[in-house]
């Protein structure tokens, strides 16, 4: 008999030679430097190396003498792949840990970690990796290539069609690729599969997207029940309050907001969540500290956007301005790249910049992502441009689910203005207003176009 | 590694790009390079979790036996939350509100539960005003002031598809927040264990965890070896326990426990669903969902390859059959293979019927190879033999009297009250299963270069002689930082203990025919087999 205690299996040979295991990138809520070292880090790197091949720095973590990372961790992952690196599984779940870690931080190093777990996972294993095709389809969605994302999310669902996970994945690219009743369907399987905190928030999603805020909001109650991580209930409590809003309960999306950060206090997406509640109320002054704080932890763009557009609208151009800026960077470096620019920075670009690059913008994402949200941006910056007649068809069609969207209603309500449909205007804007306080330079106005339309017509 | 499509010339603009921005964006004190090409976040994208974790759902183990000190009763225990750690404030764990928490028996042998236990747990605050606190002050009765947080329950019987409610708003035994604010969880623990109508007793809360392993075995399934073993796992940590003690004739088909002494167990935990549009008919997909479900240990480690659990999970063992890979693969599994490859022994022939016995019918002389009558449905007098399916549960033979001395390796070494007849809590499952797959059931032969196993023959602290018979939660952490490496210490040390008379272990299977059991013979015996 062969006693084999000793052989280290070999390394994989293909694709990616499996990395060190990367340092455990910063936790959840970690105070403000971290926006700052990340972005300071990421020049370095991208100077070095190019582009986004970032090479995860040394290990630390898994010499013996370090502490026991707890079960289920990131640490614990990468003290298994140590172990076993032959394991695809175990890479798969350090990939999928990755892109669950850059989700809430948008860290493009986590990403670049993220797909390099995932590859060496395909290259120890290539066929039936079901783990390993899911964590590669929502690192494509992570980075909004929802195209590629759609691919590994059929390919997924082919091979173990009994993975929730994997039918999660495909509904978010369907979503986003506009085909809402097969992601509907999708979303269905999944929740037959398995009812937890992450198929029931797709639900929500499903029945917010038709409009139907009761029904979103009774899913998102079970999604938060179901929640096992603060990340989960953080994301829940999030959504909670958006759906609040929406019906134009500012009390009641605070309430949410204050909840989730009671737990989670330094939750980009809660902070921007309370903002928005606190604008809804007519508390600029706590909603711009919010937003600061917010933009400090992790400076996405519609944090700056939302935190530009309050300052202007308080009467602060210069600190308005230098969010503007940073938007302009940002969108400067997107488009070295070849990612479509979300709509954040189509919004930013029809109101601070120039429409018809907004337009160009948009009818570039627009190839990729036929989604609602793409829609109302493409109308806006349409809209913007002076063309009023493209503007409303793209409108109507972002409003197509009945989705309640304040902004998507004044948009339209502004197109049909333009267009001399003052009735069309006016029903739209009695909508959007059903939400007082949805955008802080928008709702002004809404207002004023409402009191013009009556006093006129 | 190339990650992004950016080419050198894009590289080129970027740098430049870079290199302007970096006086105006990292001046302004903002990381704006935080997103780079292919990246992004927004509002406009929901990025709802996708691997939601559902530890109060998930199934860790279950355990089937006659009662030690009770013999007319048999007592299961099912628990959830795997890898609690002690301390793990502020909210502790807690039973879901959101579930039903299930061990389902069936004593026809058609894979359809005949008798269910269903428990439904309630949460409340006292005072809703401090939410965030577990207890306010050291705890010494479920009634006291100090307990903030508070589960009760309703137990559900359902029997012949009537379901009748038994205990209604009855308390659980809470988390186990420390010693100090905790002194006395036994007392907390005996008003928490409440007697049944009709006889047996349930409860429902925190224990240690009873599960004893060093997973690292299973390193072979994923490209390692056995070279690590000896550290338990699961040492340190606790589990939320769900455990019922009731009168083997109300688990027996017709109440006849000598005619039917054989039933199979397995727990599920269930969600309700959704209906996701609302153009189909509303209410049609809002039925419970089966989101877990275990019956034998091990089972995705030892048959049912993992990337089987999630269909696995969903079924009711009456489906087991339809999924042709899963059947496969408990006829040809793939461990035995592993262990030839690293350790030249050789892989029993397939197909392996004796392991199909073992996990999907039951033992009998007629089922398989194996030649015994221990706890296959088949041996049910009473059940129609038509009807019997095969399907994963744990089957216990109620008639096999509980042993006075039991050995870890069960069935295997002779003691038939053991797994896989039932499971003790003792029972030493990753070296039983070790040994089934390498075809120990079936010739009588423990495979001397596994005889070690896992080399956990224990469990870290010892079981209670009384009902609910797990141990009471620990309430040291289990990662302790700096203190770790010293813990390892400790538990190898008390984990080296010699591994048991192995090699007369063997020699007592051959000798087993010598137990008779009640009704009939329950016997195992070598099987007559080439090579």
């Amino acid at each position: 008999m062969q006693q084999n205690t000793t052989a280290a299996p070999p390394a994989p040979t293909a694709a990616a030679t499996p990395a060190p295991p990367a340092q455990p990138p910063p936790r959840r809520g970690r105070v403000r430097p971290a926006g700052a070292a990340v972005a300071l880090a990421l020049g370095a790197a991208l100077f070095a190396v190019g582009a986004v091949a970032l090479t995860p720095d040394g290990a630390t973590t898994a010499g013996p003498q370090a502490p026991a990372a707890a079960p289920g961790s990131l640490g614990a992952l990468q003290a298994r792949v140590t172990r076993l690196p032959k394991d695809a599984a175990g890479w798969a779940a350090l990939g999928m840990a990755y892109v669950q870690q850059g989700r809430t931080t948008a860290d493009p190093a986590t990403y670049a970690r993220a797909e390099q777990a995932l590859r060496t996972s395909l290259a120890v294993q290539r066929a039936d990796n079901t783990d390993a095709e899911i964590g590669m389809g929502a690192l494509a969605a992570a980075r909004h290539d929802f195209p590629t994302a759609l691919d590994w999310a059929l390919k997924a669902t082919a091979g173990d069609p009994y993975s929730a996970t994997a039918h999660g994945v495909l509904a978010d690219a369907y979503t986003q690729s506009g085909r809402y009743d097969e992601a509907e369907a999708a979303v269905q399987t999944m929740t037959d599969l398995r009812p937890d905190a992450a198929s029931l928030a797709r639900a929500s999603y499903a029945y917010e997207l038709r409009g139907d805020t009761a029904g979103a909001r009774d899913l998102m109650r079970r999604s938060l029940t179901a929640a096992a991580t603060p990340g989960e209930s953080a994301f829940a409590r999030t959504v909670l309050a958006s759906l609040a809003l929406q019906d134009g309960d500012g009390r009641g999306a605070l309430a949410e907001a204050q909840s989730g950060l009671r737990a989670a206090p330094r939750d980009p997406a809660l902070l921007e969540a309370r903002a928005r509640a606190r604008e809804a109320l007519g508390e600029p002054g706590p909603a711009l500290a919010d937003y600061r704080a917010a933009a400090a932890v992790a400076p996405l763009p519609h944090l700056l956007l939302g935190l530009g557009e309050l300052h202007q609208a308080l009467g602060h151009p210069q600190e308005a301005e230098a969010q503007y800026t940073l938007l302009r960077a940002q969108d400067r470096i997107r488009a070295t790249g070849t990612t479509p620019a979300d709509t954040d920075a189509i919004l930013f670009e029809a109101d601070h910049g120039s429409p018809e690059r907004a337009v160009t913008m948009a009818e570039e994402a627009l190839r990729t992502r036929p989604f609602i949200a793409v829609q109302d941006a493409f109308a806006w910056a349409l809209h913007r441009a002076g063309r009023d007649t493209e503007a409303l068809e793209q409108a109507d069609r972002a409003l197509s689910l009945g989705t309640r969207n304040a902004l998507y209603h004044y948009h339209r309500a502004a197109i049909h203005d333009a267009l001399g449909h003052p009735r069309q205007a006016r029903d739209d804007l009695a909508a959007a207003l059903r939400q007082p306080g949805f955008h802080p330079l928008h709702a002004p106005a809404a207002r004023a176009l409402l009191q013009r339309i009556d006093t006129t017509g | 590694m190339k990650v992004s499509q950016a080419g050198p010339r894009s590289r080129r603009v970027l740098d430049q790009s870079l290199l302007v921005l970096g006086a105006t964006t990292l001046a302004a004190g903002l990381g704006a390079m935080t997103l780079a090409p292919g990246t992004s976040a927004a509002s406009s994208h929901r990025e709802a979790p996708l691997i939601a974790g559902d530890p109060r759902a998930d199934n860790t183990d279950v355990y089937a036996f006659t009662s030690p000190d009770k013999s007319d009763t048999v007592t299961m225990v099912a628990n959830w939350i795997p890898m609690e750690e002690p301390n793990g404030g502020p909210n502790f764990y807690a039973f879901g509100d959101d579930l039903r928490y299930n061990i389902k028996v069936d004593n026809t042998g058609d894979g359809v539960s005949d008798v269910t236990y269903t428990w439904r747990f309630r949460s409340s605050y006292r005072d809703s005003a401090n939410q965030f606190l577990y207890n306010t002050g050291p705890v010494t009765s479920l009634n006291d002031p100090d307990l903030n947080f508070r589960q009760v329950y309703d137990l559900v019987v359902t029997t012949g598809g009537k379901s009748r409610t038994i205990l209604s708003g009855v308390p659980a035994a809470p988390s186990r927040t420390g010693k100090a604010s905790m002194p006395n969880y036994t007392a907390l623990r005996n008003q928490a264990t409440l007697g049944l109508p009709g006889g047996g007793k349930t409860y429902a809360g925190q224990a240690e965890d009873p599960f004893f392993a060093d997973l690292r075995v299973f390193d072979l399934l994923y490209g390692g070896n056995l070279s690590e073993r000896g550290q338990d796992t699961l040492a340190g940590y606790n589990v939320n326990t769900i455990a019922i003690q009731v009168p083997k004739k109300q688990l027996a088909l017709g109440g006849n426990t000598s005619r039917n002494p054989v039933v199979g167990v397995w727990s599920t935990t269930e969600r309700e669903g959704v209906t996701v549009s609302d153009s189909r008919d509303k209410g049609h997909q809002r039925e419970w969902k089966q989101v877990s479900r275990l019956g034998n240990p091990l089972v995705n480690e030892v048959v049912v390859p993992l990337k089987y659990k999630d269909a696995f999970n969903t079924l009711n063992p009456s489906q087991d059959r339809t999924v042709q890979p899963v059947v496969d693969k408990v006829y040809d599994p793939i461990l035995p293979k592993l262990i030839q490859q690293v350790y030249g022994v050789p892989a029993p022939a397939t197909p392996r019927n004796d392991l199909a016995e073992i996990y999907l019918t039951g033992i009998c002389k007629a089922c398989g190879p194996i030649k015994a009558d221990l706890n296959a449905h088949r041996l049910n007098k009473d059940a129609n033999p038509k009807r019997i399916v095969p399907a994963e549960e744990l089957r216990l033979n109620m008639a096999v009297p509980p042993t006075a001395q039991p050995k870890r390796l069960g069935v295997l070494a002779g003691d038939l009250a053991g797994f896989p007849n039932g499971r003790r809590l003792a029972d030493d499952v990753i070296d039983i299963s070790l040994q089934a797959v390498e075809g120990a059931a079936q010739t009588g032969v423990l495979v001397p270069a596994l005889a070690d196993g896992d080399r956990v023959d224990t469990n870290e602290v010892p079981f209670g002689a009384t009902f609910p018979y797990v141990a009471l939660p620990h309430t040291k952490n289990v990662n302790r930082g700096p203190n770790a490496p010293e813990r390892s210490a400790e538990q190898s040390s008390a984990d080296t203990s010699p591994a048991g008379p192995v090699g007369t272990s063997a020699a007592a299977l051959g000798g087993a025919g010598a137990l008779l059991l009640g009704a009939g013979a329950v016997r195992l015996r070598r099987r007559a087999k080439n090579g």
